[in-house]
């Protein structure tokens, strides 16, 4: 019969490690902070591989963690937003301005001639 | 609706209000919309200008003091976007394709052409002559509701589609008989375009027609650069011959006149070469 699976020691640090991450700390910063503020002795490489390890994991049906308050998130390129005129409330000062919905161009403003 | 019905008087027209309103992609709209812009910068006519091709943007992108908004996206963008309307004799937009149910729906429902004619604003739509049904099944709403409360300009464009068909129809001589004027975009060859294509990538901008026909715009071949200013002036040329008053309220907005070019030479053929004075 196989016996428990292996389990890093740096599970119960996943957080702190994320967090240390957002907080813009290198590798060898947070494992000296796990050293010094969680008597965790191990090296920068260890710290790395786990995090990236855990990122990618998979796990079997019913043994998933909760979601994690910090767990990293991706954002998807967003194309600059069409403004639209629908403010949350409306007052006779949010009477639709020529100037947000269209150019004015006068000859001032043309092109060289032909 | 008989000829009598559209021959009834107008009301004065102070402004004009241009757009394309046909359901049918890729006729070459946007093209026409900047070619007009082109034309009202040239002629020196203060106007107005909107993209509302939400999707495309190609107006806004390449004329960059041109304002993109949602304004055929949906019901409330429309509502402020015809009370937003400034006091300017033209106001061009460039309406999306494919909006013309709703686009049509909400003219009436906001009363819009009641309106246009209180104010002295008359519209003219930009038809695309195109076999293709969605072309003519929008063009056919648009006259049906509109009639002869708007003019009407009839767009050849051989290079994107044939007209035959379009031709053949009823809808074709009714537009004849409210005088609504033709005109034929002339062909650019794929070597300009993506010529024109591939400079806006590599540099990462867009240039407008204006941008790439200035004599000192030099990231062209001189070739391209040519046809590009050939094809604006055939279609600047054929704009001012109908301007008044279907683009231009009054005739003396226009402050400057294209300089029209010499038709290129041709020389009679026979087949005995009889005619041919060096043969």
């Amino acid at each position: 019969m196989p016996g428990k699976p292996f389990q890093s020691k740096l599970e119960d640090f996943y957080d702190f490690i994320v967090q240390k991450r957002r907080a813009r700390k290198t590798w060898q910063e947070i494992t000296d902070l796990l050293k010094k503020e969680h008597k965790v002795e191990t090296t920068r490489q260890n710290v790395y591989d786990f995090f990236k390890r855990k990122r990618k994991r998979r796990y079997a049906t019913g043994m998933e963690p909760e979601a994690s308050p910090v767990s990293p998130v991706t954002k998807a390129p967003v194309l600059p937003a069409f403004p639209t005129a629908e403010p949350d409330r409306y007052s006779i000062d949010d009477e639709p301005k020529p100037s947000s919905y269209f150019s004015i161009i006068t000859p001032n403003q043309n092109t060289k001639d032909q | 609706m008989s000829k009598s019905d559209h021959k009834a008087e107008k009301p004065q027209t102070l402004r004009r209000f241009i757009s394309p309103i046909q359901s049918q992609g890729e006729l070459g709209k946007s093209t026409l919309v900047e070619a007009i812009l082109s034309a009202l910068k040239f002629w020196k006519v203060p106007f107005a200008a909107l993209d509302a091709d939400a999707q495309h943007r190609t107006l806004s992108m390449r004329n960059k003091d041109v304002i993109a908004r949602a304004a055929a996206t949906n019901k409330n963008e429309f509502h402020s976007m015809i009370q937003a309307l400034p006091d300017v004799p033209v106001t061009l937009v460039d309406f999306p394709s494919g909006r013309t149910d709703e686009l049509l729906q909400w003219f009436q429902e906001f009363h819009v052409i009641d309106g246009f004619e209180r104010e002295g604003i008359r519209p003219t739509f930009l038809f695309f002559l195109s076999d293709k049904a969605k072309a003519k099944e929008s063009a056919s709403k648009a006259t049906q509701i509109f009639d002869a409360r708007a003019d009407y300009i009839l767009v050849e464009n051989p290079a994107k589609f044939e007209s035959d068909d379009f031709k053949s129809k009823p809808l074709y001589r009714l537009l004849l008989d409210m005088g609504s004027p033709t005109i034929s975009m002339p062909a650019l060859t794929p070597t300009a375009l993506n010529s024109w294509d591939a400079l806006e990538r590599s540099t990462k901008q867009r240039y407008s027609l204006d941008n790439v026909c200035d004599p000192s715009f030099g990231g062209l071949h001189w070739t391209t650069q040519g046809t590009l200013q050939h094809f604006r002036n055939v279609i600047l040329s054929q704009l001012e011959d109908i301007a008044v008053p279907r683009i231009v309220p009054d005739a003396g907005l226009i402050q400057n006149r294209v300089t029209r070019l010499k038709p290129f030479k041709t020389v009679a053929t026979a087949e005995s070469g009889l005619h041919d004075a060096l043969l």
